[in-house]
């Protein structure tokens, strides 16, 4: 992880479609290091190596959806404190809620526009390091 | 326009057309599904609605991103549609099977239109 500095993100979502943009928008326009999952199994399975400083998490997916792969991270060891931001299509107040009940930093919703992408999630980084 | 857009725009215009031949794939799906569901008694235990609902929910969550923001509010629709229909647990009738079908029938104009 580095130190304060938003550098490495961590993206999980199924559909291809959605990683791919999301990847540009934040590789070329933020300027961060991306690595992309296509599940939360395969996130589980490389997020130690990649160490994100930042967790962008999908909620609805096959298999381990975005809370039960939220759940699974925290159970890792030192990778308790990394924020996450669940990416929902379903935005709605008590949703909203829920996850930061769970702990998320941040909900973004779906869709969403590639090119503010990144000023989201800077400002989610800044509130949750402020 | 500075370098990094310019160059983030070049790769998006990219990306959103390859969606655009992909989106083809997409409503062929959604109208196998549908035809497979209105088409007698075969989605007694759900399963077409629940696929139908999933793409959906796929569908509304990236065509907005892509360029095609009416197809994705439609997609939303329809999602919102297939959830109240299987929220009762009981068999969906016909009638609303065919309102299913028409959502999905309006998804060809609404791409036209974005």
């Amino acid at each position: 992880m580095s130190e304060n500095n938003l550098q490495k993100i961590l993206h999980i979502d199924d559909e291809a479609d959605i990683r791919q943009v999301a990847r540009l928008a934040l590789e070329t326009v933020g300027g961060f290091t991306v690595e992309s999952c296509a599940s939360g199994a395969e996130a589980l399975e490389r997020v130690k190596e990649f160490d994100p400083d930042l967790i962008l998490l999908d909620v609805m997916m096959p298999g381990l959806d975005g809370p039960a792969t939220f759940r699974a991270l925290r159970e890792l060891p030192d990778l308790g404190e990394v924020p996450v931001i669940f990416v929902t299509a379903k935005a709605m107040p008590s949703e909203l809620e829920r996850f930061r009940d769970m702990g998320a930093a941040g909900v973004i919703a779906k869709p969403f526009d590639p090119m503010t992408l990144p000023d989201q999630l800077r400002e989610i980084w800044d509130e949750k390091s402020g | 326009m500075g370098d990094i857009e310019r160059k983030f725009e070049e790769k998006l215009a990219d990306l959103k057309l390859q969606y655009a031949k992909r989106l083809e794939e997409k409503l062929q799906e959604f109208e196998r599904l549908s035809v497979s569901m209105t088409s007698g008694s075969v989605d007694d235990d759900g399963s077409i609605l629940t696929e139908i609902q999933q793409n959906a929910h796929k569908l509304a969550g990236s065509a907005a991103t892509f360029g095609f923001p009416e197809l994705g509010d439609a997609a939303a629709d329809l999602e919102e549609f297939c959830v109240h229909l299987t929220a009762g647990g009981g068999p969906v009738g016909q009638d609303q099977r065919d309102q299913v079908a028409e959502r999905i029938s309006a998804f060809r104009t609404l791409m036209s239109k974005d």
